[in-house]
């Protein structure tokens, strides 16, 4: 076992996190390691240095800002955290996101996009650490959402209207839509090269759309925000029409 | 949670009461800004209250609002005229507002001296670590969360939680282990971060 191993057995045994079977034989490992409990020691007395961390005590009138933005409706309560950049526009970008990448694939099945293959082959926790700063904001606000219950959850229900624009872009689209699109989807083209069917039809499973580490370039995001405000005006003026 | 869903509004009270604080505790963490803060916990309960009518019961309800002040705390700290967390706690920040006081002006005065330098060094060493490993090192040494919880919280795997823990705690150790060196050399702590890594070159 290397030093950098023992250290994470150490981790976990601290949190209470290893099996009663492991424990065991590191406490035993422990009592007759004089270095390694020292090391134990000393990854104890930091997690003890952070419990005893003091805070500001929680403001008197905490509850009573929140009742006041509770009875002010909706728009009064998001207003203070910038909301309308960071948290609002999650799920129109998943949509735009869905719709514009299914819309690629349907123009361009032997493609390849670069970022799916990361997404298909990386854990999303290591990808998230390595993305642009720029991206994992994309990232953060899908996560975060309006309907609080469950953010996977929500980001299923996402997903499922991704799985709604699947059938409309696939079964009803008309070829007027699609060459609303095609300008936008040009400049995506070459990011979808290389890939197959299958990795590009895996990558619209919840599981590629779960973290949108897919998206790592801020160009490609731009248009598929383009393809979908192109693709909400073409239904505006179908509608006055 | 539930009695609340099912109209009982002080029940909401009550979840407040016992989470508001930990919360905060929390986010101050995150943030480094007690008023930025607040102002999540806010938002975090405003969204509570808000889902009521739509709350499954599918994770314990702490995990879940951790989850909601995770995610608003990466928002605000993405946000693109956030300056950079403070790493010395004492600083004022850009808005007046007073940001976490020093262990050292809180701790009672029967702490040791070691105690006490040590937790400050672990606090400047906290403030520095990637947001993530703060997060997942917060929930388990401070929160007591398990990796399962934390992971559920951080949308992530459990082996990565472990692995989030471990590198924030040998961060911090490592911090603290430079530290002690310094004061060895005859540096104090009292002496501005800066210095001391000067004087160590």
């Amino acid at each position: 076992m290397t030093d950098e191993s023992i250290d994470q057995e150490l981790s976990a045994f601290i949190d209470g996190e290893l099996t009663a079977e492991r424990a065991a034989a590191l406490n035993a490992r422990v009592a007759s390691d004089p270095e390694l409990k020292a090391r134990l020691s000393t990854l104890e007395a930091v997690n003890e240095s952070l419990r005893s961390l003091t805070s500001s005590a929680m403001p008197a009138d905490l509850r009573a800002r929140l009742q006041r933005r509770i009875e002010g409706g909706p728009e009064a309560a998001t207003q203070s955290i910038d909301s309308e950049t960071s948290m609002e526009w999650g799920k129109p970008l998943a949509a735009a996101l869905a719709a514009g990448l299914i819309a690629a694939w349907l123009l361009f099945p032997a493609s390849n996009p670069e970022g799916v293959q990361v997404a298909l082959e990386t854990p999303a926790a290591r990808v998230s650490e390595t993305i642009t700063e720029a991206t994992t904001e994309t990232v953060t606000d899908v996560a975060e959402n309006d309907t609080v219950h469950d953010a996977g959850v929500d980001r299923v229900g996402v997903n499922s209207d991704t799985t709604n624009n699947i059938a409309t872009n696939t079964q009803t689209n008309t070829a007027t839509n699609i060459a609303t699109n095609i300008d936008a989807i040009d400049d995506i083209e070459p990011m979808l090269e290389g890939a197959s069917d299958g990795e590009l039809a895996i990558a619209f499973e919840l599981e590629a759309l779960r973290d949108l580490d897919v998206i790592q370039d801020l160009d490609l995001l731009e248009a598929l925000l383009a393809m979908e405000d192109a693709e909400a005006q073409t239904h505006n003026d179908e509608k006055r029409g | 949670m539930l009695d609340f869903c099912a109209g009982d509004g002080s029940a909401f009270d009550s979840l407040f009461d016992r989470w508001g604080g930990p919360l905060l505790h929390y986010l101050e963490r995150m943030v480094v800004d007690s008023g930025t803060a607040e102002e999540l916990v806010q938002e975090a309960f405003l969204r509570v209250y808000r889902a009521k009518d739509r709350y499954r019961p599918e994770a314990k309800f702490s995990t879940w609002l951790y989850r909601i002040g995770t995610n608003l705390a990466l928002n605000e700290l993405r946000r693109p005229s956030r300056s950079r967390p403070h790493s010395s706690m004492n600083e004022e920040p850009s808005n007046g507002r007073p940001v976490l006081r020093l262990v050292s002006d809180t701790q009672d005065a029967g702490d040791s001296l070691d105690v006490r330098r040590r937790a400050n060094r672990v606090e400047g060493a906290l403030a520095e670590l990637p947001e993530r490993q703060r997060m997942a090192i917060w929930m388990s040494a401070v929160e007591g969360m398990s990796y399962a919880e934390i992971a559920e919280t951080l949308e992530t795997s459990e082996k990565s939680v472990k692995a989030l823990v471990h590198r924030a705690r040998s961060a911090l150790v490592k911090n603290v282990r430079a530290d002690d060196q310094g004061s060895a050399n005859g540096l104090h702590d009292d002496v501005e971060p800066s210095v001391k890594k000067d004087v160590r070159k």
